[in-house]
């Protein structure tokens, strides 16, 4: 299945399906409606403990108010439930503890993560919020790919890690912001550890 | 390709991504920043799954290995033909090596070493040391190690000219507790207290161990290759044996023997002729052995052991199997 074919939609696009399954409906933070199947869902164990613990009716999914998912925006909630009804029915990958991790990334996710890296950042938030194991394998996968083969000055760039240098400027600047006195209080230990001082009285 | 802010995951996440990626790129993730040098360090603090092989051979080889998969750091002055020629693929498991020219290959061997013993929490597992290839810097080698832990699990030592001095430092300053295999031409009068308790003995050239000595050996499988013990000598270790007296623990014993003496060997020891026909399989380390006639000899606690002569390259070896 391509991810365009996946079964989401936002609701005022498409038509509720025919089927008798329980689709669930769910609001994101920018207020995008999303329906989703009760298989589907079963990917994410945060959602399907929700679902489980508000035991809605078929009439309910309809009568009451979308549930609303606060901290994740509709763009990557699309894809999120893209992914969960494309492997709906699967099982939940448990950890065989084999170092390093082995993962592969299948194509229909490979092209559903294809994708500029700040929405790559929410989806990997959102698999890692909604417990979804799978999709925060691959993810994490394609994160750790953009590893190989680089230099640890190329690693700065690509994960956008900041130097030890800029490390202690940051360090020094949130000293700054302190309280003065707790500042020169500090300072003071500094000195005297410097000079050799192993007690601050 | 753009870029993800990596510090700004989740914690659980960023124990995620370091799962997945090799240890070439955590080694080289770690140095990229103090800040991921110490959270890859508290990620496998106390639960490494890595063991660490070193190796001073053609090159100073650092490697990580889980299983059958490892990771090889390779570090000398230039890279020869024969290894720019060597494709590791193919294999079966993941099989990775990254080579390092270096001014002073010793001290970027010793550095390395190092920080990944100390960046993966992972103990040195083996060590295999062929004193030919830098024999000046032997003894500093054995001194560095002496400083990153006190017992290893394994050693093979190889030298062609032969470094009996070096060898006796090692074996005086580094301790194995499981293997040992010295493929190194010693001299006859070379002395040195072998590790007594190991799983693995094996010497190649092994004229310098004395019927003492080997009878203060209690490691369950001893191979001298080589060897100045007379047929009467032999005749006697075989009778400590019967009589529970020393070697308890031994499941194997090799050693060379002369063919025309073999027969003075068995003198006066009970014994029983096994049927040449017959074929009896032994197991030891994974690997089976399959033993056809020799003599069967019985240990007062009603252990038995079987005795065949082995042809080698025209050496002969008894083999004793204890079971």
């Amino acid at each position: 299945m391509s991810v365009e074919n996946a079964p989401v939609v936002d609701v005022d696009e498409a038509a509720i399906p025919v089927e008798k399954k329980m689709y669930y409906r769910f609001e994101s933070n920018d207020k995008k409606e999303f329906r989703v199947s009760e298989l589907a869902i079963q990917q994410s164990e945060t959602l399907n403990r929700l679902v489980e613990a508000m035991g809605y009716t078929s009439e309910d999914v309809e009568n009451k108010p979308a549930i609303a998912i606060e901290n994740i925006d509709g763009k990557t909630l699309k894809l999120v439930f893209q992914w969960c009804e494309h492997h709906k029915g699967e099982a939940i990958p448990v950890d065989d503890g084999s170092v390093p991790k082995i993962v592969e990334i299948p194509e229909f996710d490979a092209k559903l993560m294809d994708i500029d890296n700040g929405l790559l950042f929410k989806l990997i938030w959102a698999a890692d919020y909604l417990n979804i194991v799978q999709l925060l394998n691959v993810s994490c996968k394609k994160v750790a790919n953009m590893a190989q083969g680089k230099t640890p000055a190329q690693l700065r760039r690509v994960y956008l890690l900041p130097s030890d240098e800029e490390d202690e400027a940051a360090k020094r600047a949130a000293q700054e912001a302190q309280d003065p006195r707790a500042r020169e209080v500090e300072e003071e230990f500094e000195e005297r550890k410097r000079q050799g001082g192993n007690s601050f009285f | 390709m753009g870029n993800v802010p990596f510090l700004l995951f989740p914690i659980l996440v960023i124990q995620e991504v370091l799962n997945i990626m090799t240890p070439f790129e955590l080694v080289n993730l770690s140095m990229s920043s103090k800040k991921t040098r110490n959270i890859i360090m508290h990620f496998f603090a106390g639960k490494s799954k890595y063991i660490l092989l070193i190796s001073v051979a053609e090159d100073y080889g650092v490697t990580l290995q889980n299983g059958w998969n490892e990771w090889q750091y390779l570090i000398n002055t230039e890279k020869s033909e024969e290894r720019k020629a060597n494709a590791l693929e193919g294999l079966p498991y993941t099989a990775e090596e990254t080579f390092k020219i270096s001014k002073n290959p010793m001290e970027d061997f010793f550095q390395l070493c190092g920080y990944i013993q100390t960046l993966f929490a992972c103990k040195i597992n083996a060590l295999h040391f062929e004193m030919d290839k830098f024999p000046l810097q032997n003894q500093t080698i054995i001194n560095f190690l002496k400083t990153r832990q006190n017992s290893f699990e394994c050693f093979e030592i190889y030298s062609e000219t032969g470094s009996d001095r070096d060898l006796k430092y090692l074996l005086e300053n580094l301790k194995t507790d499981r293997f040992l295999t010295v493929v190194s031409k010693i001299d006859d009068d070379f002395e040195v207290e072998l590790p007594e308790n190991l799983e693995d003995l094996s010497i190649r050239c092994a004229r310098f161990v004395k019927f003492e000595q080997l009878l203060r050996l209690k490691s369950q499988r001893i191979s001298l290759k080589s060897s100045s013990l007379t047929p009467r000598e032999i005749n006697a270790f075989l009778r400590s044996w019967m009589s529970a007296e020393s070697h308890s623990n031994l499941e194997f014993f090799m050693i060379a023997i002369n063919i025309e003496t073999a027969n003075e060997i068995l003198l006066d020891i009970p014994h029983e002729i096994e049927d040449e026909m017959e074929v009896r399989a032994f197991e030891y380390e994974n690997v089976i052995r399959h033993v056809r006639g020799g003599v069967t000899i019985k240990r007062i606690d009603g252990r038995s052991a079987r005795i065949v002569h082995h042809l080698h390259l025209n050496s002969t070896y008894m083999q004793m199997y204890i079971y």
